[in-house]
């Protein structure tokens, strides 16, 4: 908590700097009081001490947060079915367009609950078409690869993909097919585009530089 | 009534608290949960304008405050003011 008390001015902190740790500790305020602290001591820098500073800091810190929550976790969900016969592209890439249609995918956002936030403000065809892009399907080794690189961590997801591309390849008879399956998830990431956060922090200097002109004329 | 400083005035009017003390108490009347950098905040602003005093207190992380004279007089105006809006509020509420 102590490097949150030095985002106060040093007279702040030197004055209250104890009392506010002691605070922190005893109401255990969690994530809340910590943004609190921030706000306040970066706030009170503005005012007082190094307005550009913190400015900079502050549009920074609210740059990231916005990237955070606007910027959802990626996960690529895949999984092989190995079949023991080999599929041309021509036909998997048939398989796809057929088996993966709006009405089946459609299906599958309703039953993994795909999406929720963004279906309230868009439409359904939007979120179909961003599901979509988010869905590779390839050859390996004679197996179909179905990859799924989206917020949601579900691998069921991808086999439920997969599920339906093969019944467009194999339709009845899947006699004399050894069906060999593997699945798992790669590259967990939550990525962190600096636009957002670097914009903040020029916006914060910039309302950092307007407020103290704005004060020294109003003196 | 959420202007913090009012909250911190209000709550010092019952005794001498500590931080957590007053975060505590504001939260049991006014149901308003201060965060710690808004409850100091809101003490610092106080103490230059000569409202309230830290006491001398053997922990120095834990002091505890006194409201002042002048303090008491400040808060006196504003929950005046208040009340002035509350009644007529209710009053005209009352009248529709």
């Amino acid at each position: 908590m102590r490097w949150l008390i030095r985002l106060y001015p040093r007279r702040s902190r030197e004055r209250y700097g104890a009392e506010l740790e002691a605070l922190l500790e005893d109401s255990s305020s969690g994530w809340r009081g910590c943004l609190d602290v921030a706000v306040a001591g970066l706030g009170l820098r503005l005012r007082t001490g190094t307005p550009m500073l913190a400015g900079a800091l502050l549009g920074l810190g609210l740059g990231m947060a916005a990237t955070y929550w606007m910027t959802p976790w990626q996960v690529t969900s895949f999984w092989v079915q190995e079949s023991g016969r080999a599929f041309s592209q021509v036909e998997v890439g048939r398989a796809v367009a057929r088996g993966l249609g709006r009405a089946e995918l459609a299906k599958i956002i309703e039953k993994h609950r795909l999406f929720e936030r963004e279906r309230k403000w868009q439409p359904l065809e939007v979120v179909i078409a961003q599901f979509r892009q988010a869905i590779t399907v390839d050859i390996e080794r004679g197996g179909i690869l179905v990859r799924y690189a989206g917020p949601h961590r579900n691998n069921m997801l991808a086999g439920d993909l997969l599920d339906l591309v093969l019944k467009q390849l194999v339709p009845k008879d899947r006699r004399g097919l050894r069906f060999h399956m593997r699945f798992g998830e790669e590259e967990a990431v939550r990525p962190y585009p600096i636009v957002l956060p670097l914009l903040g922090a020029m916006l914060g200097m910039a309302g950092a530089l307007t407020s103290t002109r704005l004060q020294r004329k109003i003196r | 009534m959420s202007d913090p400083t009012l909250l911190v005035l209000a709550s010092l009017a019952g005794g001498d608290q500590h931080g957590y003390g007053i975060m505590e108490d504001i939260e049991r009347f006014a149901g308003v949960r201060l965060g710690p950098g808004t409850l100091y905040g809101a003490i610092s602003r106080l103490e230059e304008r000569g409202w309230i005093r830290a006491m001398a207190s053997p922990d120095d992380r834990r002091r505890p405050y006194r409201l002042r004279a002048a303090g008491r007089r400040h808060l006196q105006e504003e929950l005046a003011k208040l009340g002035k809006i509350v009644t007529t509020g209710l009053e005209r509420l009352e009248a529709l």
